[in-house]
């Protein structure tokens, strides 16, 4: 799997999409600012030209609709700067600019990514308790606290909300949470099951921070059974992650590290990828890396499903009609 | 994009057993037929159905667009690559040639 972790062309690919998305028809004699920002951000040369014009819209336009979007282009430049430091008092200082309820919210949910971190711990504390009142908590919103909150290594606190969200944990609660979806009764009671799924991961994870590797083990088997697998068998959330680092912690490298590099094979989990590859260099083999995971894909390989679909003369075609003899990419795509 | 960058490596092993096949996860025709003959694109090209026939999202679950599978002749799919940035051709030819054994 290819890294992705710069965040600097996704701002810049976000801004002119969502943004884009965003804006209506407008005469020429009445521009949107938002458009006139979006033309200046994506024609700009540098860095410092791109957060100058953000950081002027945002100045001036504080209770625009959209200025999550462009806080969020912003951010995205200085953190391609390494400048998280400068992300954190942008958002913060645009958190005492702006008072729509809306913008606030959208503001604030930047500021949680940006206090994911150890050393914002007791900032992010006080931010869930200024976002969330603790009787109205969506399960999504639990699982916004919890992931920030796993950044920052707030144990005390990822073990209270994934307590606190056990109750909607369950088929009923998925389908009460949407009342006008029509769902079936097997999907219903596949994402009630993913729910608690999702809670163990997370309480598995921090009960390996607090010391209890082998509660951790045992509360990862657990959520194995209950989350969600991708197309290829996986875990579809963090699972394989957590519990390759609990196994690394636990003296067990080997298995440790196949966890990983499965996680960033086949769960798009570019974070375990990464670790994956550190704990194979810490183990002194002989073997290259790249040779090692082309081994564990021929070994764990999922097989490829066959199936249909039309072309553009409106004939069905099978994937085992048109796969090539010895190699196929089948890329999955939309036009922009 | 990434389809368009797909056509020279489809154009330089498809002799040597290598196909790639498109499909479109929006179902927007319209576009869709327009970006393909604009940058004319020979390897098949589908696009998905609707409800449970929604292979991209019913069957392999794919959220997250551009995503591909290199799957081997046996059927395996021994590589995932999702987004596309410059440059990522290379490593996906390297990619093809290690399945391919060539």
């Amino acid at each position: 799997m290819q890294r992705f972790n710069n965040k600097r062309p996704i701002a810049l690919l976000g801004l002119a999409v969502l943004l884009s998305l965003a804006l209506p028809a407008v005469a020429q004699d009445d521009v949107d600012p938002l458009e006139a920002t979006r033309v200046a951000f994506m024609g700009a040369e540098t860095d410092e030209e791109r957060l100058a014009i953000a950081e002027d819209f945002l100045a001036k336009y504080p209770e625009h609709d959209n200025i999550g979007d462009v806080l969020d282009a912003a951010i995205g430049v200085l953190q391609g700067m390494d400048n998280e430091a400068g992300a954190i008092k942008l958002a913060e200082e645009q958190l005492l600019r702006t008072e729509g309820a809306d913008q606030t919210r959208a503001i604030q949910t930047a500021l949680l990514d940006l206090y994911a971190d150890p050393a914002h711990a007791g900032k992010l504390k006080g931010l869930v308790q200024d976002m969330y009142d603790p009787a109205t908590m969506t399960f999504g919103d639990h699982l916004t606290v919890l992931n920030a909150a796993t950044g920052a290594e707030a144990w005390s606190m990822v073990d209270a909300h994934a307590e606190a969200a056990k109750p909607m944990a369950t088929a009923e609660a998925f389908k009460a949470a949407y009342p006008d979806r029509d769902f079936t009764d097997k999907y219903v009671e596949e994402m009630g099951s993913n729910r608690q799924g999702l809670l163990l991961t997370f309480a598995g994870w921090s009960a390996a921070n607090q010391g209890d590797l082998k509660g951790a083990e045992k509360t990862f088997k657990q959520a194995e059974k209950l989350v969600r697998p991708n197309f290829f068998g996986l875990p579809n959330n963090e699972l394989y992650r957590y519990w390759g680092e609990t196994l690394v912690l636990k003296d067990d490298s080997k298995k440790g590290l196949e966890k990983l590099a499965l996680a960033g094979l086949y769960s798009n989990d570019d974070v375990a990828a990464a670790r994956a590859e550190d704990v194979y260099a810490s183990l002194d083999r002989k073997e290259d890396y790249d040779d090692y995971l082309w081994d564990l894909r021929r070994k764990k390989a999922p097989k490829m499903e066959d199936f249909e679909a039309v072309n553009y003369q409106d004939e069905m075609k099978s994937f085992h009609e048109l796969k090539g003899k010895k190699a196929t990419l089948v890329s999955f795509w939309f036009p922009t | 994009m990434e389809l368009p960058r797909l056509e020279p490596l489809y154009q330089k092993y498809r002799d040597q057993g290598f196909s790639v096949i498109a499909v479109e996860g929006m179902r927007d025709r319209e576009r869709a037929e327009k970006f393909i003959a604009e940058n004319n694109l020979t390897y098949p090209t589908l696009e998905t159905g609707e409800g449970e026939a929604n292979v991209v999202r019913e069957t392999f679950g794919v959220r997250s667009y551009p995503t591909s599978f290199l799957v081997d002749g046996k059927g395996r799919v021994l590589f995932v690559h999702v987004g596309f940035s410059e440059g990522d051709e290379e490593h996906l030819e390297e990619e093809i040639k290690r399945v391919m054994e060539i």
